[in-house]
């Protein structure tokens, strides 16, 4: 068991961080129905004007304002400007019109920062918990933890009594209806992305900070983390969380047997596939369940 | 809205429908080896391939409505069994080519098969998903290189490369072949498209329900799609793998599996010119950027602007653009301007050698310019008004319509009744003459004033020939449209 804790540790810390972008994409799906591809992308560039901004000597708490700001703005301004002249389209195409916002921000970054390996450093990197004097968890590893849960939490609040969550929801039951009742479409699908924006700039500079700091990496981790949200079936949030964490933990323990541990980073996808396979088991294609997904 | 933009039935039999494909991979399988480097021979050669991946997810998406991301995942696969078979048993290049894209069809068909119960959004993910796994596991298991077990891979020791078919051992050859398979795969794809696969599968798009009343089999009709798709995204895996003799292990990233499915929307998803649009963009943007010194992560931003743009517009791509613009060719006159310039060019051409104010090729050289100027500008600002969307593009076309006719009833209250265009076309040959003098001036060495000369004459002459043979050309042109109809009412 002593052997197995670290990686364990190590699983969960990592899998919160994918819970926390699962539940980023899982909002914006419910207020807005996008299958949001640029959250990766907002979240390398959140990560890259921080690093850049603490590489030019100004304050670390400047450099994480500014780059989960900026992953906000241009979240915002997406979801405000261009997204609008979508709304009447099929999921899919929004969908893929997020894409190429994503290209247009990767390509962009990539060509300014290009490929040089750096690395974000954060304060909490150098202190950790510490059991029999060995370090079991960073300091960023248990922020990350601490984060996710605190965020989900306040998600699944702000659906549920807030007025504004009631209006996403509204929205995430019917568009056509929730406009006729008054609720303020735009306006509601706007906060959606703003909050997006908050989760992928906070999302991304941890991935910046954990896995590799180079912004197409950053944004292909999108994928993972739409693992798991498909494993949530897009809509819940606790499943999004317990998605997250499984793929986090199964990922780390392939590294305990020697014969796939080589494979261990196609576990959210092997995950993904699993889920939308048992999630489909029974005539789903034209029920109620699966209807917004059409 | 945009129902329209999706032709449910292919017009036109099949015959018709795939001769011009043919027509044009043969004009670039004849020409392509002449024009191009080596380099770029070879790039062209792998837009070929990605140019009949593209087609596949052209099919899925355009024809059938579903979104397949793991379509150049497929062509992984394909390439890695042309592969396997090739250094495993010696087989001849074509048999593993042809086996391997049958394999690439069971994977397909496997991907395929939970998509008899969904379609949409959730078909989309789950192919990610398919496509980010292969990434993940060929990284690990490599491609095959003439190595021992079941995975053909070498450790330690010189990499086996497989040899071109006998057919096409030349970089020029190579790309005919290529060239020959893909005509052949779009052909099958056009072929089927048109005909009863085809309809069923529109039929199917439309609605399920309608497809089962209808007496589909809705079952079988599904998995052909997907078998077909993952059979010639297989094969353009196997062309690929000939192209250089072996895979990168690194070369079907999933990144790339998207960027096909979105540049097939770039290019145009219902018409087959967009799936070689794809190809280019795809490989020969990049290539072309790192030629001329830009940093290729810019064409990343392009292929999301464009993107965004064909979503926003229509979703009907670069295709629908051009098709547009050649029904816009179609109905305006321009290929009867075009005959009549060219007379005026070589009138004018005699005229002046005659006359010693310069050569007949230089004379007829530049109004040939000034002719492709005349067809090329307004087609053009055509092109690029679209770019800005539909809306704009008919509120400037309204504009224009406006003032062409005031400026008509203008005219027609001073006395004269010619064309009502009159006015807007000397305006467009006046700038034109300055234009193209201007260019002869400082490329040939032409003196700016015979340059002008040359050019305005011409549209005098063009002007009086008109004015004078209206009343005779009438009757000819209805004569004529009554004979070729216009391809407005069967173009959709």
């Amino acid at each position: 068991m002593n052997s197995l804790l670290p990686f364990l540790v190590v699983g969960i810390s990592v899998g919160s961080v994918y819970a926390l972008s699962g539940v980023g994409l899982v909002v914006l799906y419910r207020a807005s129905g996008v299958v949001n591809f640029a959250y990766g992308a907002l979240g390398g560039l959140a990560a890259m004007v921080c690093w850049q901004l603490i590489d030019l000597e100004y304050a670390d708490w400047l450099g994480w304002v500014v780059g989960i700001g900026v992953a906000t703005l241009l979240s915002w301004g997406y979801g405000r400007f261009i997204a609008p002249s979508l709304t009447h389209q099929d999921r899919i195409v929004r969908a893929m019109a997020t894409l190429g916002f994503a290209l247009m921000i990767m390509g962009m970054a990539q060509w300014y920062w290009g490929d040089d390996p750096r690395r974000l450093v954060l304060p909490t990197d150098s202190g950790g918990l510490e059991v029999d004097g060995r370090r079991l968890i960073s300091y960023t590893r248990l922020l990350a933890l601490v984060l996710a849960a605190g965020m989900t939490a306040s998600m699944l609040w702000l659906l549920a009594k807030t007025p504004l969550g009631l209006r996403m929801r509204a929205l995430q039951s019917n568009r056509v209806l929730s406009g006729l009742l008054g609720v303020r479409v735009k306006n509601v699908d706007t906060w959606a992305w703003v909050i997006a924006g908050v989760f992928a700039g906070v999302t991304g500079l941890f991935m910046g900070n954990m896995v590799r700091l180079n912004p197409t990496v950053l944004t292909f981790l999108v994928i993972p983390a739409m693992a798991a949200a498909v494993v949530g079936r897009l809509v819940s949030l606790p499943l999004t969380v317990f998605g997250g964490l499984l793929i986090g933990v199964i990922e780390s323990m392939t590294a305990l047997i020697p014969e796939i541990s080589r494979y261990g980073s196609s576990s959210a996808f092997v995950v993904a596939i699993l889920a939308i396979l048992w999630q489909q088991r029974s005539g789903i294609g034209l029920s109620r369940d699966n209807s917004h997904l059409e | 809205m945009y129902k329209k933009d999706k032709p449910d039935v292919v017009p036109g039999t099949p015959i018709q429908r795939v001769i011009p494909i043919w027509v044009t991979l043969g004009v670039i399988g004849l020409l392509g080896p002449l024009l191009f480097s080596s380099y770029w021979l070879n790039t062209m050669t792998s837009v070929a391939c990605l140019s009949l991946a593209a087609s596949t997810v052209a099919l899925l998406y355009g024809q059938f409505g579903m979104v397949s991301l793991a379509q150049f995942a497929l062509s992984g696969v394909g390439g890695w069994f042309c592969l396997r078979l090739i250094h495993g048993w010696g087989m001849p290049f074509e048999a593993a080519l042809v086996l391997g894209g049958l394999i690439a069809a069971l994977f397909g068909l496997a991907v395929g098969l939970p998509a008899m119960r969904m379609r949409g959004l959730y078909l989309a993910l789950l192919t990610l998903m398919v496509a980010a796994a292969f990434q993940v596991v060929v990284n690990v298991i490599g491609f095959p290189d003439g190595g021992t077990g079941w995975a053909g891979k070498v450790i330690n020791g010189q990499r086996a490369l497989i040899e071109r078919p006998w057919l096409a051992t030349t970089d020029a050859s190579y790309f005919r072949y290529t060239l020959v398979w893909l005509a052949a795969g779009m052909g099958w794809i056009e072929w089927l498209r048109c005909t009863k696969s085809g309809r069923s599968w529109a039929l199917i798009r439309k609605s399920e329900a309608a497809a089962i009343a209808g007496g589909v089999s809705v079952l079988r009709y599904k998995a052909w799609a997907f078998a077909v798709g993952g059979f010639l995204a297989g094969l353009a895996g196997g062309l690929i793998a000939g192209l250089n003799g072996q895979l990168d292990n690194t070369g079907f990233p999933v990144s790339q599996s998207i960027l096909l499915f979105a540049l097939v929307v770039v290019g145009g998803a219902y018409n087959w010119v967009g799936s070689l649009f794809a190809g280019l963009l795809i490989r020969a943007l990049p290539a072309l950027l790192n030629d001329h010194g830009v940093d290729g992560n810019l064409s990343n931003v392009f292929f999301g602007f464009a993107l965004l743009v064909s979503l926003i517009q229509g979703r009907k791509g670069l295709a629908g653009q051009l098709a547009d613009f050649y029904k816009y060719v179609r109905t305006s006159r321009i290929v009867e301007g075009s005959v009549t310039w060219g007379a005026i060019a070589i009138v004018l051409g005699l005229i002046f050698e005659a006359l010693g104010w310069g050569s007949f090729a230089g004379t007829f050289f530049i109004a040939l310019i000034a002719i492709l100027f005349r067809m090329v500008i307004p087609g053009v600002c055509w092109l690029l008004l679209g770019f800005f969307g539909k809306r704009f593009q008919d509120g400037v076309e309204d504009g224009e319509a406006w003032l062409s006719l005031r400026l008509a009833r203008g005219m027609q209250a001073m006395g004269w009744v010619p064309d009502h265009r009159l006015l807007k076309r000397t305006l467009n040959w006046l700038f034109i003459g300055c234009f193209v003098g201007w260019i002869a001036w400082g490329v040939f060495d032409v003196p700016f004033e015979i340059a002008l000369a040359i050019i305005w004459l011409a549209m005098a002459l063009k002007v009086g020939f008109e004015i004078l043979a209206y009343p005779y050309v009438l009757p000819l042109r209805k004569r004529l449209d009554e004979r070729f109809p216009k391809p407005l009412a069967s173009y959709r």
